[in-house]
C-alpha cells in the first residue's frame, strides 16, 4: 500500500467525521449489569424464597455466605473484565478484574472444598447428578439475560479481544445467575456447592461462550 | 562545571523536556479527538495526519516490510475511525491509540503466521471472471439491475459471502474507489482488495459451473 493510499484514506475518513455519542463510562455499564441482575435476584427470591433454614454465614454444613461472596466477585470481575477489553486501553483495569474473577472462584471453591475435606468420610451423599442437573440448568438460564446484557454493551463498544470479551461475559454472568440460584437453592451439602454452584460459572462460560461470539461479532459488524 | 556534571544536566533537561512535549501532544491529541467526537472534520484529519508517522515508528519497530507497515497504519487508522466513539475524554488518550494499533499488529502477525506456508497466488486484479463486465462510471451509480448483469452473474453473486459482495457491489457497481469501498466497508482497502480477489475466483469458479463449455 502507498503513502499516497493513506492520504486519501485520512482524507476519506475525516469526511466521515459524523459526530458520534461518546459511550458510557465502565462504571456506569458495571452499574448497569448489576441493576439487572439485581433484580432477576430479587425476583428469584420473591418466587423461592432464601435457602432455609436461614444463612448459615460462615460456619455450618455449607459455607453458604462465603460461597455468595465468592460468586458475587467472580460474577462482577468477569462481567467488569469483558466490558474492559472492549475499550481499548483499559486493559489494566480488564486484568484487576481478572484477579478479581479468579480470586472470587477460588474462594467459592476452596470453602465449600475444605468444608467437604472437613466432614467425615462418606457422610456427603453423592446424587448422582439428579439434584445437580436442575441447579445447573436453572443457574444457565438465569445468566441468559445478563449474557445478552453484557454482549450488547460490549458490541457497542470496540471489542478489540472478542473471544477473550465473550468469554469472560457469559462465564460472569454464570457466576451472577449461579449466585441467584445459590441464594435460593434448597439442596443440601458441601460436594452440592463445591460441583455445581462453585463449578458452573465456568461450565457456563464455556457453553455461552460461542453464542456470545456470535452475537458480539454480527452486532459489532452492523454497528 | 566538569563534562559529567554537564551531560547529568543535558540529559535531565531533555528528559524533563520530552516530558513536557509528551504532556503537550497528549493534551493536544485528546482535545482533536474529542472535537472529531462532535463531528469536527478538520480536527480529525489534523489529528489522523499527526497520528501517521507515530504509528509508522512503532510499528516498523515489530515489521521490516515497509508495504506492510502502510497496511497495518491504514488499518489502524480504520480501526480508530470505527472505534472513535469508545474514547471518553476524561482517559489519556494514548493508552486508546496504542491499544488499538497494538491490536492491528498482533492481528496482523496472527494472520501472516497463518498464511504462512499456505499461501497461493491470487488471480490477477483485473481478471474479471467471464461475464462480469464492470459499468462505465456513468453507469457505476445506477445499480446492478440497469447495469445489465446477467441472471447467471446475479445468481452466483447470491452465493458469495455477504462481506464479498459488498466488496465487489461497493467497488464495480457503485463505481467507489479502493479507498472509498474500503471506508464504507470498515475493512482497510488491503482487507477490501483480497475479499475483492476472493470473490472474482469464487465468481470464476460457480459461473464455469453453471456455464459449462
Amino acid at each position: 500500500m502507498s503513502r499516497a493510499a493513506t492520504d486519501q484514506l485520512i482524507a476519506a475518513l475525516a469526511q466521515d467525521a459524523r459526530p458520534v455519542a461518546p459511550v458510557h463510562s465502565l462504571r456506569w455499564e458495571v452499574a448497569a449489569v448489576a441493576a439487572v441482575t439485581s433484580a432477576l435476584s430479587f425476583a428469584l427470591l420473591e418466587e423461592r424464597g432464601l435457602r432455609p433454614p436461614g444463612l448459615e454465614l460462615l460456619r455450618g454444613p455449607t459455607p453458604f455466605a462465603l460461597v455468595a461472596f465468592g460468586l458475587a466477585l467472580a460474577g462482577f470481575g468477569a462481567v467488569t473484565a469483558a466490558l474492559a477489553f472492549a475499550r481499548p486501553g483499559q486493559e489494566r483495569t480488564g486484568w484487576r478484574a481478572v484477579t478479581a474473577t479468579v480470586l472470587g472462584l477460588l474462594v467459592s471453591v476452596g470453602a465449600a472444598s475444605l468444608v467437604l475435606l472437613r466432614s467425615p468420610l462418606g457422610s456427603e451423599a453423592v446424587w448422582g447428578g439428579l439434584l445437580e442437573l436442575p441447579c445447573v440448568l436453572v443457574s444457565i438460564a438465569l445468566s441468559v439475560p445478563a449474557t445478552l446484557f453484557v454482549t450488547y454493551l460490549a458490541a457497542s463498544t470496540a471489542p478489540i479481544r472478542p473471544r477473550a470479551t465473550a468469554f469472560l461475559a457469559s462465564c460472569g454472568a454464570t457466576a451472577l445467575g449461579t449466585f441467584a440460584a445459590h441464594l435460593t437453592c434448597r439442596t443440601p451439602g458441601a460436594w452440592h456447592v463445591v460441583t455445581t454452584h462453585a463449578a458452573t460459572p465456568l461450565l457456563g462460560g464455556f457453553l455461552l461462550a460461542v453464542p456470545a461470539l456470535r452475537l458480539l461479532r454480527s452486532r459489532a459488524r452492523s454497528a | 562545571m566538569d563534562s559529567n556534571q554537564w551531560n547529568r544536566g543535558k540529559r535531565a533537561r531533555s528528559t524533563r523536556s520530552e516530558r513536557a512535549g509528551d504532556a503537550c501532544r497528549e493534551t493536544r491529541w485528546s482535545q482533536w479527538m474529542a472535537a472529531a467526537q462532535r463531528g469536527d472534520a478538520r480536527a480529525y484529519e489534523l489529528l489522523l495526519r499527526e497520528l501517521r508517522p507515530s504509528l509508522q515508528g512503532f510499528i516498523r519497530r515489530q515489521i521490516a516490510n515497509d508495504a506492510a507497515v502502510e497496511d497495518i497504519v491504514q488499518t489502524v487508522l480504520l480501526s480508530l475511525h470505527r472505534a472513535r466513539h469508545s474514547y471518553r475524554s476524561e482517559h489519556p488518550f494514548e493508552p486508546w491509540l496504542w491499544a488499538i494499533a497494538r491490536n492491528a499488529l498482533t492481528d496482523f502477525q496472527r494472520k501472516r503466521a497463518r498464511r504462512n506456508g499456505r499461501e497461493e497466488p491470487l488471480p490477477d486484479e483485473n481478471a474479471l471472471p467471464d461475464g462480469f463486465l464492470a459499468p462505465t462510471s456513468s453507469e457505476s451509480r445506477t445499480g446492478r439491475d440497469q447495469v445489465g448483469l446477467s441472471r447467471d452473474l446475479e445468481h452466483a453473486l447470491s452465493r458469495l459471502p455477504a462481506s464479498q459482495q459488498q466488496a465487489v457491489l461497493l467497488l464495480h457497481l457503485e463505481g467507489l474507489s479502493v479507498i472509498e469501498a474500503a471506508v464504507r466497508a470498515h475493512v482497510s482497502p488491503g482487507a477490501l482488495k483480497a475479499r475483492v480477489h476472493r470473490a472474482y475466483r469464487a465468481l470464476r469458479t460457480l459461473l464455469e459451473e453453471e456455464v459449462p463449455s
